[in-house]
C-alpha cells in the first residue's frame, strides 16, 4: 500500500470520527444509539429532527470544506503559488460581498443566496482575470490582481456593514463562516452544484498537472494555456462560491488543505485534489463540532476556529518559507 | 522531417527579435543553433515549436504549415526542452515524464514509453523523487525525459548541456546519436558550448541579432572568421587526433 493510500485512508477515518462527534454533540444531548438511529430510517421525532438539522449541517460542512480544498488546490496549481487560495485572491470575498448585498437589501430572497454568491465569486474571478491581462495572463500578475480585488471587495463589505449596522443580527455569522441554521433542505439545493464541481475537477486533473508547469512547457504538450487556465479559474470560483453560499466566509480552509495535502506527499493534481478535499471536509466538520462544544450550551460559528487555526498555520508557513530562504 | 522557415519575423513584447529568417534544417539530422546571448536562438526554437506565432513568414514541417496542425498533433510531432522549465517542487520525476504522454491521451507513470524516456534520459533511478529535491543536472534530465516521452519526430533542445557535468554531457551526446540512429529523429539544438555540440552536429546555423549569419555543414560553415563574426571573440579551430573538429575560445588570454 503506497504512502498516499495510507494517508488518504487515515484522513477519511479522521473525517468520519469528527463527523460522528459533530452529529452527537450539540445543545441537545444525544446518545450514540440516537446517532445510529439517524442512519436506520427511524421516524422518532427526535431522530427526524437530528436527521433534518444536525445531519444536514454535518453534510454541508463536509461539502463546503471539500469544495474549498478543491478550489485552493486548483488555484495553487494554475497560479504556481503556494499562497493562492479563494480567500486570498478575491473569489471568496466577491461571493461573500454579493451574499451580504442580498441579505441586507433583499432578505426575503434568501433562497437566492447561492445564486448571488456564485455571481459574486464569478464576477470577482473575471475581474481578477481581466485586471491581470496583458497579452495573456501571467500567474504572478493574477495573484497580485487577486489580492487587490480581494481588498476592494473587503472594503465594500465593511462599508455595507457600517451603513447597515442595524441589520447585522443574523448576518454576522455569514461573515464569520458556519452552517448553523442550515439543514438537509440546503443540502438538496446545493448538492447539484457540488457534484458539478467535484466531477469537473476530477476531469481536469491531468490538465491541472500540465498547467502547473511553465506556460511554454504546457503549450508544448498540446493544450490551449489561456483557455485552460480560464476554465480552471472558473471552476475554482464555482467551488468557492458554492461553499460560501452554504457556509458563509470560512477562512483559510482553501489555503490550508492543499498545503497539508502537498506536505503529505500527494504529488499529482488528482491525488492532491482528493486529499485536499478530504482534509478541507475534515477541517470544516471539526470546526463545526468544536463550535458546538467549546462554549456549550451556546454555539460558536465554525469559522471562528478555522480562522484561528488558519492564522497560526499561515504564520508557520511564512516562517517555513523564511527558513527555506524564500 | 525537414523543417523550413520562410521569411520568418517574430516579435516579443513589441520588439522584433527575429528578422526575416529563411533556413532549412535537414531531416533526420542533428542541427546546431549557435550564437551569443540574446541572439534569438531560444525565440527561434519557440517559433519552430509553435509556442510563439511569427509576425510574418511561415514554418513548415515536412512541407506542412505548423499553423494548420491541431495543438495535440503538433505536440505529437515536436517536443521541446526549454532553457529554464518549471515544475512544482512536489511533482515526482515519473509524473513529470508521464505528462509527455498527454498528447496521446495516456499518462500513466508505468507506461513503457515513460519508463523508456526515464531510462534514456538517465534519470530512472530518481523516478519516485520529487523534482524540488533534485540537483540542477538531475532536473535537466527529468525535463529531458518529459520531452523524450512525447516520442516526437522533432526534438528541440535549448541549451541542453547547461547544468550537466562532463559525464552527463557525454551521456547526452551518446543519447542524441542513438536516438538519431534508431528513430531517425530530427534534432535542433541551441548551445553555447560549441565544442560539445559540434561533437554530434551535422548542420550548423549561426544566428546573430536575430539574423542568420551562416549555415551549412560544420566542416565548411564553421570557420574562425564566421565564429569571430558570430561571437566577437577569437576562436581556435583544430582537428583532434580522432579527426573531430574542436573549438577553443581564447578567453582572457594574457599577452
Amino acid at each position: 500500500m503506497s504512502k498516499f493510500v495510507r494517508v488518504q485512508i487515515f484522513a477519511v477515518l479522521i473525517t468520519a470520527v469528527s463527523s460522528l462527534w459533530a452529529l452527537k454533540c450539540g445543545t441537545l444531548e444525544t446518545s450514540w444509539s440516537e446517532v445510529w438511529a439517524i442512519f436506520t430510517g427511524s421516524t422518532e421525532p427526535l431522530t427526524v429532527l437530528l436527521r433534518e438539522l444536525r445531519l444536514g449541517r454535518v453534510i454541508l460542512a463536509l461539502l463546503a470544506g471539500a469544495a474549498l480544498g478543491v478550489s485552493g488546490t486548483i488555484l495553487q496549481k494554475i497560479l504556481h503559488n503556494d499562497l493562492a487560495a479563494p480567500e486570498i485572491i478575491g473569489i471568496s470575498s466577491g461571493a461573500g460581498c454579493a451574499g451580504l448585498l442580498l441579505l441586507f437589501f433583499f432578505p426575503e430572497s434568501i433562497n437566492l443566496l447561492g445564486v448571488a454568491a456564485f455571481a459574486g465569486g464569478m464576477l470577482a474571478a473575471v475581474t481578477v482575470y481581466l485586471a491581470a491581462w496583458k497579452q495573456g495572463v501571467d500567474p504572478a500578475r493574477l495573484v497580485l490582481s487577486g489580492v487587490a480585488i480581494s481588498t476592494l471587495f473587503g472594503a465594500f463589505t465593511a462599508m455595507m456593514m457600517m451603513l447597515n449596522s442595524g441589520k447585522l443580527v443574523g448576518i454576522f455569522e455569514f461573515t464569520l463562516g458556519g452552517v448553523s441554521g442550515k439543514g438537509l433542505v440546503e443540502v438538496r439545493q446545493s448538492l447539484p452544484f457540488f457534484a458539478v464541481v467535484f466531477i469537473c475537477a476530477a476531469l481536469m486533473k491531468r490538465r491541472l498537472d500540465i498547467l502547473s508547469l511553465d506556460d511554454s512547457s504546457a503549450a508544448s504538450l498540446g493544450i490551449n494555456v489561456e483557455l485552460s487556465r480560464l476554465t480552471a479559474l472558473a471552476l475554482a470560483a464555482l467551488a468557492a462560491a458554492t461553499a460560501v453560499s452554504v457556509s458563509g466566509l470560512l477562512g483559510f480552509v482553501g489555503l490550508m488543505s492543499p498545503h497539508i495535502a502537498r506536505k503529505l506527499g500527494s504529488g499529482s493534481a488528482g491525488k492532491q485534489l482528493l486529499l485536499a478535499g478530504t482534509i478541507g471536509a475534515c477541517l470544516c466538520v471539526t470546526g463545526e463540532w468544536l463550535g458546538r462544544i467549546a462554549a456549550a450550551p451556546r454555539e460558536l460559528p465554525a469559522g471562528v476556529f478555522l480562522s484561528a487555526a488558519g492564522a497560526v498555520f499561515f504564520l508557520i508557513l511564512l516562517l517555513g518559507h523564511r527558513r527555506d530562504g524564500i | 522531417m525537414k523543417i523550413t522557415l520562410a521569411a520568418v519575423s517574430t516579435s516579443l513584447s513589441g520588439r522584433e527579435i527575429l528578422h526575416d529568417i529563411s533556413v532549412e534544417f535537414p531531416a533526420n539530422r542533428i542541427s546546431l543553433l549557435a550564437g551569443g546571448n540574446g541572439s534569438g536562438k531560444s525565440t527561434l526554437l519557440k517559433t519552430i515549436a509553435g509556442l510563439i506565432a511569427p509576425d510574418a513568414g511561415e514554418v513548415n514541417f515536412g512541407g506542412m504549415n505548423i499553423n494548420s496542425l491541431p495543438r495535440k498533433e503538433m505536440a505529437r510531432r515536436c517536443a521541446i526542452l526549454l532553457q529554464e522549465p518549471y515544475a512544482p517542487a512536489e511533482m515526482k520525476v515519473a509524473q513529470l515524464a508521464a505528462l509527455g504522454r498527454y498528447p496521446y491521451g495516456g499518462g500513466s507513470c508505468n507506461a513503457p514509453e515513460v519508463k523508456r524516456a526515464l531510462e534514456d534520459a538517465g534519470i530512472s533511478y530518481a523516478a519516485n523523487r520529487e523534482v524540488g529535491k533534485l540537483s540542477g543536472g538531475e532536473r535537466r534530465k527529468a525535463f529531458l525525459a518529459r520531452a523524450l516521452a512525447q516520442e516526437s519526430e522533432l526534438l528541440l533542445l535549448d541549451e541542453p548541456e547547461s547544468a550537466l557535468d562532463a559525464a552527463a554531457r557525454s551521456e547526452l551526446l551518446n543519447l542524441l546519436c542513438r536516438l538519431h540512429r534508431e528513430r531517425k529523429l530530427t534534432v535542433i539544438m541551441a548551445a553555447h558550448d560549441l565544442d560539445f555540440a559540434l561533437g554530434v552536429a551535422d548542420f550548423v546555423c549561426g544566428i546573430k541579432s536575430g539574423r542568420i549569419c551562416f549555415c551549412g555543414e560544420p566542416e565548411t560553415a564553421v570557420t574562425t572568421e564566421n565564429l569571430h563574426t558570430l561571437l566577437g571573440v577569437d576562436i581556435d579551430l583544430f582537428h583532434d587526433r580522432r579527426g573531430r573538429l574542436r573549438v577553443l575560445p581564447e578567453y582572457g588570454r594574457k599577452s
